[in-house]
């Protein structure tokens, strides 16, 4: 753990004034946070006019609702690269919460160059992540409470993979930047343990990692390296790991998700069930897998940005109490994912 | 200013022009005076179909522009009137067509300018080539004289030209157009625009043009993609308008390293602390992983997560996940398994550069060395993440800009900067 030292007393001065354009109104299910000329606004799927809640002319980005949205962090520049931002968390009047500097010019080395994304994890912590290299993300973890962090979760990948729930992650090691694909040895990892495969086992990651909607269990597909032979691995909070062999090989294009404790696989033309509790696979019509929570959720985000656009302004975040956006993680990036 | 009609006779390299011997050949054109000039009637015959079976059966038509054997700009109308322009007299003259048979038509062509300018004219056309575009016949002045007229159909042309990889140039013809050009998004987010280069106006001709590299959409400067844009020049003219396009691909960039043993310390009681994967890496160690000598064992957890490093006496030392072991290798292999160079190696998404590529960057470099990649979610698209060297001072105030590029050879997602 590293403690993270309190922040300048200028960043006390977010204290922003309050600019009450217009109240929320209750009917109004969806809320849209956005930047614009380096202030936070918010507006709503209704297309009503904006509210600002900040007004110090700090450059912002990354703004992002906590779960039960009533707060809201995101990420200031701070000029001279003295850190790679000032985290900030305010309520949705413009008070300020916590605010932390992240990662000091001396503690880059090696680590993540950027923040290029923030995800609230639960009510206290925040997931802060950037690329270190092409094929490396660090993500750290800071806790608002303690003002602490845990930095150095390293994903071979995009970046480590939160449960719901906030209290387990997932990430991929053993595939070092600058190392021929014969020579990686892909391992997948949850809270630090490595879970699959065995030692000496060589297999390729075909999937992106999906956690169940409760945190109990993580689903990916890998394929064997030698022969080329693809299973849906399961891993259970309780520690162990299934893997369950599939009769369709995954492709880029499949889409893992879940749908009642299965694991629908959904590829162009058809989809698989790996049954829970079981090495069942049912073959199922593409159809019959095409509304999975992930798609209503990607769907509804697609919707929110067309809406949104009327506002002109950048870094999108949408909340609402209970929509399927709530099947994404509450994460935003610079990417646009 | 009198105008000579020429007679068509060439006496040892003369011409003979009402009756006068002239050194230097003299036009030969319907409408084009000797001595006075009559305004002969116009020949508006009734409006009937276009249209002219050419001598392969094509169907031609006579409304269009058209270019004379004297360098005329002649303009029918659908209505089959129209202008005859000779930079010969010092106005349009008027032009009636009357269509004659499935082949031919005849132009009367009526001077209403002042007595002696020039003088109205009759032409008997009839298309000789089988695209229609080329009617020739002889011609008759009001005053008696006579020749052979040919008609040539004016064509629009334009011809794109890329001076650089930020410089291009649209040539149309015929002269007297103007040109534009726009941008249109084909792939990713952030594209290349173009504008006219400074002090370029949109009648010059050949028109100069630069493209623009995007900006990074993101306020920390964080690296952003980029996008393919289709560049469209269009020439108009009064002959209709013409485009030409091209697609031009843009990067986001960002900047990355491997370990540097001078960064984390000096061992054994000197070396930086860091904590990898919830394991706290202080102090020193000896011969890890097969790697002779002591060093910072912060700095051997670099090397194993980052793949390679570069230690304090210049070695280039890489990792084998598979071996377990650190070797000391003369070059650092890239995924592509040939050597990286710092300043030269990318990493890019072999979806978008192939193997043997190399890669042109605005503001950046040329003959960049695709030869190295990324995970699947992070080097995707149009980014590309230029390989600096060894330790985080090489990358230090790199900007995270969107380029335009061009691959060499090219390809449908990065083409090369020839057109």
């Amino acid at each position: 753990m590293r403690v993270i030292l309190p922040v300048s007393i200028g960043a006390a001065l977010l204290v922003a004034a309050m600019l009450p354009l217009k109240v929320i109104a209750e009917s109004e299910l969806v809320k849209i946070l956005y930047v614009k000329d380096n202030e936070l606004f918010i507006g709503s799927d209704s297309g009503g006019q904006a509210r600002q809640i900040t007004s110090d002319g700090v450059v912002k980005f990354l703004p992002a609702w906590s779960k039960d949205g009533s707060r809201i962090a995101f990420i200031e520049r701070v000029d001279g690269g003295r850190a790679l931002g000032n985290l900030v968390v305010i309520n949705e009047e413009g008070q300020l919460l916590s605010s932390v500097l992240f990662r000091r010019a001396e503690d880059w080395a090696g680590g993540m160059r950027f923040i290029e994304s923030l995800e609230w994890l639960d009510r206290d912590r925040i997931a802060l992540s950037g690329s270190a290299n092409p094929s490396l993300t660090e993500t750290a973890i800071v806790d608002l409470s303690t003002r602490t962090e845990e930095g150095g979760i390293f994903d071979d990948g995009p970046g480590a993979n939160f449960s719901p729930d906030g209290k387990h992650f997932a990430y991929t090691s053993g595939s070092p930047h600058f190392t021929p694909e014969s020579s990686r040895r892909p391992t997948l990892n949850v809270d630090h343990v490595s879970v699959f495969p065995k030692e000496g086992v060589h297999v390729r990651l075909m999937s992106d990692r999906y956690w169940s909607p409760d945190s109990s269990r993580l689903a990916v597909i890998f394929e064997d390296f030698s022969t080329r032979r693809q299973s849906l691995v399961v891993w259970g909070s309780g520690g162990r790991t299934a893997a369950t062999a599939l009769p369709t090989p995954a492709g880029s294009e499949s889409d893992l998700s879940w749908s009642d404790g299965d694991v629908l696989i959904t590829f162009d033309h058809e989809a698989l069930r790996v049954v829970k509790g079981s090495r069942n696979v049912e073959r199922l019509a593409a159809s019959k897998a095409a509304l999975s929570p992930l798609d209503l959720a990607r769907a509804e985000r697609g919707r929110l940005l067309e809406i949104a656009k009327g506002y002109g302004g950048r870094d999108l975040d949408f909340w609402c109490q209970a929509c399927a956006l709530n099947a994404l993680p509450r994460k935003v990036s610079t990417n646009g994912n | 200013m009198k105008r000579n009609l020429c007679l068509g006779l060439t006496l040892l390299g003369a011409s003979v022009c009402c009756g006068e011997i002239f050194a230097q050949p003299c036009i030969i054109a319907p409408g084009k005076s000797c001595s006075g000039g009559s305004n002969g009637p116009t020949l508006s015959g009734p409006m009937i179909q276009p249209q002219l079976m050419a001598q392969t059966q094509k169907s031609c038509t006579v409304p269009g522009n058209w270019t004379s054997l004297a360098g005329a700009k002649v303009t029918v109308k659908p209505d089959l009137s129209g202008t005859f322009d000779a930079s010969y007299c010092p106005s349009p003259h008027k032009l009636a067509i009357t269509l004659q048979g499935t082949n031919s038509f005849r132009v009367r062509l009526t001077w209403t300018g002042a007595p002696g300018d020039c003088q109205s004219s009759t032409v008997d056309m009839a298309f000789t080539t089988a695209d229609c575009n080329t009617a020739q016949g002889p011609y008759r002045n009001d005053d008696g004289t006579s020749g052979t007229e040919v008609w040539t159909r004016s064509l629009l042309q334009l011809s794109l030209t890329r001076q650089n990889l930020m410089t291009f140039s649209a040539r149309g013809a015929p002269v007297g157009g103007s040109f534009t050009h726009s941008s249109t998004k084909l792939r990713g987010t952030n594209i290349a625009g173009v504008k006219r280069a400074t002090g370029v106006a949109a009648t010059d001709n050949p028109n100069t043009a630069n493209l623009t590299n995007p900006a990074n959409p993101n306020a920390n400067g964080a690296p952003a993609p980029g996008g393919l844009v289709r560049i469209t020049s269009t020439y108009t003219t009064r002959d209709g308008k013409i485009d030409k396009s091209f697609s031009v691909p843009a990067f986001g960039l960002s900047c990355y390293y491997n370990a540097l043993e001078a960064e984390w310390g000096t061992p054994p009681d000197a070396c930086k602390p860091v904590t990898i994967r919830g394991t706290r890496y202080s102090g020193a160690v000896t011969n890890p992983n097969g790697l002779a000598g002591t060093y910072c064992n912060s700095f051997i957890a670099q090397v194993r997560l980052q793949g390679s490093g570069l230690t304090r006496n210049n070695r280039k030392i890489q990792y084998r996940r598979d071996l377990g072991k650190i070797f000391v290798v003369n070059e650092i292999l890239g995924a592509d398994l040939t050597p990286v160079i710092a300043g030269k190696t990318v990493a890019r998404d072999r979806l978008i550069i192939p193997k043997n590529v190399l890669v042109d960057i605005d503001r950046v470099g040329s003959g960049l060395i695709a030869n190295d990649t990324g995970g699947p979610n992070d080097i995707t698209g149009y980014r590309i993440d230029l390989f600096k060297g060894a330790g985080s001072a090489v990358c230090k105030n790199f900007n995270n800009i969107i380029s335009v590029a061009a691959c060499n050879p090219g390809n449908t997602k990065c083409p090369g900067s020839n057109l």
